[in-house]
């Protein structure tokens, strides 16, 4: 991802702000849409391996918009570790309660 | 008696230079924390409908009901608005307030395009005789889209708060905290979406 610019100014309360180099939004944004659009494809061919494609493709995406358009590649690390927390923790409870209830008849009714 | 504080002749403490939280905007830190306590609720509900997919009267399943096509649109149209939100950021951070108006103009408006399309896709599925109290299915997918709209829904409401406030001269190029944060509301709307697509709409109609 390109740099366009990068500079240094005063905050609004006086603290130095820096700011990081924009990458390039629409280049960006022309990954995303390929990659939904290779996901949508890959769904509608059943004798492929759906579910590693998809998931390392949704990662991806996913990956993509925190990093570049929420700017955890460029912010602070309390940001990453404040966020990576509660998703770290959402995919452990995800994961454990597929793995122990997926065959479980009595909790679905 | 009375005590007194020790007041060291040479008070300046040496300040940690590589303090992670030193010069962290507090606004910032409140949206990320409540961003990641968003992930619990919303892998919750994802797990939820996942367990569920299956539990449906026969015909009336994801793979019967769930428009892949149509709502690969809807995601397509949800990345596109993350771009224009960070374009609007970008825009004020030149001290572009025009561009920063419209491009928020632009992102509520295809926020509304999606809530659009989700109202349609509902009715489409309700028409079929999926409901809220049908299935378990039924329960848990609206239970997930719903509380994913009603996010992009108050997003829509915070970025015309935003275009409002721009339009006072509420945001320059010294003052961005709020689009800032408001865009960071966006683009997690949009995260989900991602999961959601793929977890519940691409994989769920096998399983």
């Amino acid at each position: 991802m390109s740099s366009v610019h990068g500079e240094t100014q005063a905050g609004v309360h006086g603290a130095a702000v820096e700011h990081h180099t924009h990458p390039n939004y629409v280049g960006v944004f022309v990954v995303l849409f390929v990659l939904t659009a290779i996901e949508v494809g890959v769904s509608f061919v059943p004798q492929l391996p759906q579910a590693p494609i998809l998931i390392t493709l949704m990662i991806l995406k996913a990956g993509a918009v925190a990093l570049y358009y929420m700017h955890l590649k460029f912010d602070s690390r309390v940001f990453s570790w404040l966020f990576g927390t509660g998703l770290v923790t959402a995919t452990f409870l995800l994961i454990s309660f597929l793995v122990l209830f997926a065959h479980h008849v009595g909790i679905a009714g | 008696m009375q005590t007194q504080a020790h007041i060291p002749a040479h008070p300046a403490v040496p300040v940690q230079v590589d303090d992670p939280f030193r010069g962290l905007d507090v606004r910032k830190f409140g949206m990320w924390t409540f961003l990641g306590s968003e992930c619990l609720i919303f892998g919750s509900l994802i797990t939820t409908a996942l367990l569920y997919r299956g539990k449906h009267d026969p015909g009336l399943g994801p793979h019967d009901v769930l428009n892949i096509p149509f709502t690969a649109l809807l995601a397509f149209i949800l990345l596109l608005s993350s771009l224009t939100m960070v374009l609007a950021l970008a825009a004020i951070q030149r001290g572009d307030r025009r561009r920063l108006q419209l491009w928020l103009l632009a992102t509520a408006g295809l926020g509304t395009c999606f809530l659009g399309g989700q109202a349609y896709e509902f009715s489409k599925i309700v028409h079929e005789g999926v409901t809220l109290s049908s299935s378990l299915f039924g329960a848990s997918f609206f239970t997930l889209t719903g509380f994913h709209g009603t996010h992009v829904f108050i997003g829509v409401l915070w970025l015309l708060s935003c275009v409002a406030r721009s339009l006072t001269g509420g945001f320059n190029e010294r003052n961005y905290i709020g689009v800032e944060i408001a865009g960071l509301y966006w683009h997690f709307v949009d995260v989900v979406w991602v999961v959601i697509f793929t977890l519940v709409y691409l994989l769920a109609p096998t399983g």
